[in-house]
């Protein structure tokens, strides 16, 4: 029976996927991390030596007023997420776990908006938003600039109301999975309604919470294609930068590819710190 | 033992199947992906090469197959025939007929034909004296190559002549290659020979050059043949022909950027121009800029319009920032120092870019342009334009089509000059015309080609050809494109009466730096107007970059 024990040839199942990888992820990242050290403008361009001192484009990170924009507003965007889209997702999910019927149709309306192209609910936001004869300014009855007024707002809503449904399909699958028995069990108590999505769904949603929080923080910190085609270039005036948008600025509208690729770098070290730091504060828990 | 045994066959058909099913099809499908992606790179190179050869080939034949009919034809309509058995007839009296009217036979078939440099027709009777000549100047001919023939080459093609009965015969010499043919009368004796002195250059042409054209198609640019000195400047060819393009105004004949001279001619182009809203100029009591208008009247219409409640010009510097920035520099240099990338934030052209930079930012403050240009797309900004909620727009002659779709009334929009500040005039016209007709150095030093390359240009660049190509688009002829005007709206009509008065025209500088040279300004124009970023700082940051590139 010796043979099952052996875990040698597990690894040897592993290698080609992790060959693929290595080749396709692995060796471009830390490519990328040699590349924030050296001097390149373009993509694709050559390389013209290390930077000086080599370490500048760290330096310049620390210094770069877009950056400090871009990072302030994709930790907005971090709390909006947490919040707005897995805070929301839990209250719908809660919802529509007690309701008899219709389930399904909630489940089909929330989810909806994830199949829809980024770019396709860019441009319909940008037509609900527009200055003159978008739908709010119809509604207000008067020409209205609110990318110019509320400009993070704008950018905000239409990301968290994308994703909620995502959120929304994770947790009401976890809260299928809690056993009917112990809900029955603490009716025949006396629990109220209130007791029971507070004493037994939330502790037992807890870990499936915690999944979607880290997937939430990560998610906000690539967010890219919704606000990049609603507000191209950080407008108005620089001011909606996100970490994602403003690397691919730096490597496609205004090439600096090292620069570039030392936000790129930055964006995974606060991935990992970020995720770990959630990790920790919604620790998760054997029942 | 067994034991063991069972242990390592296990092991094996575990190590089998992995090998088998996960390693090797592994390997095996990245091997034939990335030949697969190989191969069909190169096929299609190899494709797309050996079509153009082919063609080149066939063209090849096609004048080769036309040299030997128009030999044959001289046999064959039995002109020369006739008038060679009358002068048999007549005796020597005859002879000063006979010679003229083979002299005008062969002028007539062979002094124009691009696969012929010179035809000698010898009589059999007495090669060495009695033989008749026509050349092609066009090609090269010249009396002093047939001499250098009778000396050189004659006498082996009479030594060919012989063994060709009523064939046709080649002959390669150091001098040239021969089209020999006996001519031949009723009982098929010869009487005489013809030879044809092929065009080489001419015939085999397309074959040499099939691997060069196949390069010169992925490389094609003006710059870089210049810079190679691979074309003739107009200068050059006007010294010979003074002529040369002279139906073309000589301002707007653009110089290469790479040394300031002119090369080519150009054929057709585009403008860019100020599209006005009529109704709203109207219903404003505004006046329509001219070609008179200055900058300051053009301000003081904007203000009119905005009083009446109208925005006066849709534009989007959050996107489209580049039609106001080229127009804005100009207004503060001219035609000729226009396409000059400053060098130092306070070096003329520097100061015109900051004097522009700076014009923008007074019509964003004095709210003449669209509200919201700071946040809005193209499109938005153009859609208030056509439903005459703004005055002006700015943009080039491609977009006439957009305003013919997007409304139901044409004639409500007209196009006029972007009124001029300083030593821009009105009418000096931003434009492209950087399409035009080079003649290559190489074609220019063979006086055999030369003539012929100068009739070709002449022929494309004529009135007539320029006016079928360009429509209402810019060119540079001095009358103005031909057109029939019954078919066109009344934008069309304005537009083309519009290059016709232009004064001076000069590419776009922005075209002269890339787009992440040019990133600072553009990307923050929104930061410029609204005194975020200072104009020297965007323009410094600018340089940087170029400076950057070029090192």
């Amino acid at each position: 029976m010796n043979v099952y024990k052996n875990k040698k040839p597990a690894w040897v199942f592993l290698i080609p996927a992790f060959l693929f990888m290595a080749v396709f992820l692995y060796y471009p990242f830390l490519q990328n991390i040699v590349n924030s050290f050296m001097k390149i403008r373009n993509l694709g361009g050559g390389v013209k030596g290390v930077n000086n001192p080599f370490y500048k484009n760290y330096a310049e990170l620390l210094t770069d007023p877009n950056m400090r924009v871009a990072l302030k507003n994709t930790v907005i965007m971090i709390f909006v997420t947490l919040f707005g889209e897995v805070g929301l997702a839990v209250i719908l999910a809660m919802l529509v776990d007690n309701v008899k019927r219709g389930t399904k149709f909630f489940r089909i309306v929330y989810f909806f908006p994830i199949v829809i192209s980024a770019t396709a609910l860019g441009v319909l936001f940008n037509l609900i938003f527009q200055y003159d004869g978008g739908m709010l300014s119809q509604m207000v009855g008067e020409k209205t600039n609110w990318k110019e007024l509320y400009p993070l707002t704008v950018m905000m809503t239409p990301v968290v109301w994308q994703y909620v449904g995502f959120y929304f399909i994770i947790l009401v699958t976890g809260l299928n999975n809690i056993p009917e028995e112990l809900y029955e069990s603490a009716a025949i108590d006396g629990a109220t309604r209130w007791q029971k999505v507070r004493y037994i769904s939330w502790p037992l949603l807890h870990n499936v919470v915690c999944t979607c929080a880290v997937l939430a923080v990560t998610g906000a910190l690539k967010v890219f294609d919704l606000p990049w085609v609603m507000f191209p270039n950080g407008a108005p005036l620089g001011k909606t930068w996100l970490t994602g948008t403003y690397m691919y600025y730096k490597t496609m509208q205004a090439p600096d590819i090292d620069y570039s690729s030392a936000i790129a770098f930055f964006i995974v070290i606060l991935g990992v710190i970020l995720s770990k730091v959630v990790n920790k504060i919604f620790k998760e828990r054997d029942y | 033992m067994n034991k063991d045994k069972k242990i390592r066959s296990l092991k094996w058909k575990f190590a089998k199947i992995m090998l088998l099913c996960w390693v090797l099809p592994f390997l095996v499908i990245i091997g034939l992906v990335g030949s697969y992606m190989l191969i069909t790179q190169r096929e299609n190179q190899m494709e797309r090469l050996a079509a153009q050869a082919g063609l080149n080939t066939r063209t090849c034949a096609e004048r080769l197959n036309g040299a030997i009919a128009d030999s044959r034809q001289a046999t064959y309509d039995g002109t020369l025939f006739e008038q060679y058995r009358q002068y048999r007839r007549q005796g020597s009296s005859g002879e000063r007929i006979f010679s003229n009217g083979v002299q005008n036979y062969l002028n007539a078939q062979y002094s124009h034909k691009k696969n012929n440099i010179f035809t000698v027709l010898m009589l059999k009777e007495d090669p060495l004296n009695k033989h008749y000549t026509s050349y092609n100047f066009g090609t090269g001919g010249s009396y002093g190559m047939i001499q250098h023939f009778f000396s050189q080459d004659r006498d082996q093609v009479l030594e060919l002549a012989k063994s060709l009965d009523t064939a046709v015969g080649f002959l390669k010499t150091d001098n040239g290659f021969y089209i020999v043919r006996n001519m031949m009368d009723r009982s098929f004796t010869a009487w005489g020979i013809l030879v044809s002195r092929v065009n080489v250059n001419y015939c085999f042409e397309p074959v040499k050059t099939a691997w060069e054209d196949f390069h010169v198609q992925l490389n094609i640019s003006g710059n870089p043949f210049v810079e190679a000195g691979k074309v003739v400047s107009i200068e050059d060819i006007r010294a010979e022909y003074p002529e040369y393009a002279s139906n073309m105004k000589d301002d707007m004949i653009p110089a290469s950027p790479a040394d300031g001279v002119q090369y080519a001619v150009p054929f057709y182009g585009y403008w860019e121009g100020l599209y006005v809203n009529k109704a709203v100029m109207e219903a404003a009591g505004a006046e329509i800029p001219t070609a008179d208008t200055t900058w300051d009247q053009f301000l003081e219409t904007c203000q009119v319009i905005k009083n009446a409640g109208y925005t006066p010009i849709a534009t989007s510097l959050a996107k489209e920032p580049h039609y106001w920035f080229e127009f804005a520099i100009y207004n503060h240099d001219s035609a000729k120092t226009h396409t000059t990338v400053p060098e130092a934030v306070d070096d003329a052209a520097g100061e015109a870019w900051q004097a522009g930079l700076a014009d923008i930012k007074d019509l964003y403050e004095k709210g003449f342009l669209s509200e919201n240009t700071n946040t809005a797309t193209g499109d938005e900004v153009f859609q208030s334009f056509l439903e005459g909620k703004s005055a002006f727009y700015l943009d080039g002659s491609w977009k006439m089509g957009g305003i013919k779709e997007g409304t139901d009334d044409i004639d409500n929009f007209t196009v006029t000059y972007v009124p001029g500040n300083g030593d821009r005039k009105s009418t000096d016209i931003i434009g492209g015309l950087s399409s035009g007709w080079y003649i290559s150095t190489k074609c220019w030093e063979d006086e055999a080609k030369r003539d012929a390359a100068v009739s070709l240009v002449e022929k494309f660049i004529s009135d007539e050809t320029v006016s079928a190509f360009a429509g209402t688009a810019t060119t540079a002829l001095k009358n103005g494109a031909e057109i029939d005007e019954s078919s066109l709206t009344n934008l069309e009509k304005d537009a083309l009466a519009m290059p016709k008065d232009t004064t001076g025209i000069t590419g776009a500088v922005q075209d002269l730096v890339t787009q992440d040279e040019r990133a600072p300004i553009f990307d923050n124009m929104p930061q410029i107007v609204e005194g975020q970023t200072e104009i020297t700082d965007a323009l410094q940051e600018m340089l940087d970059i170029i400076e950057e590139n070029a090192e």
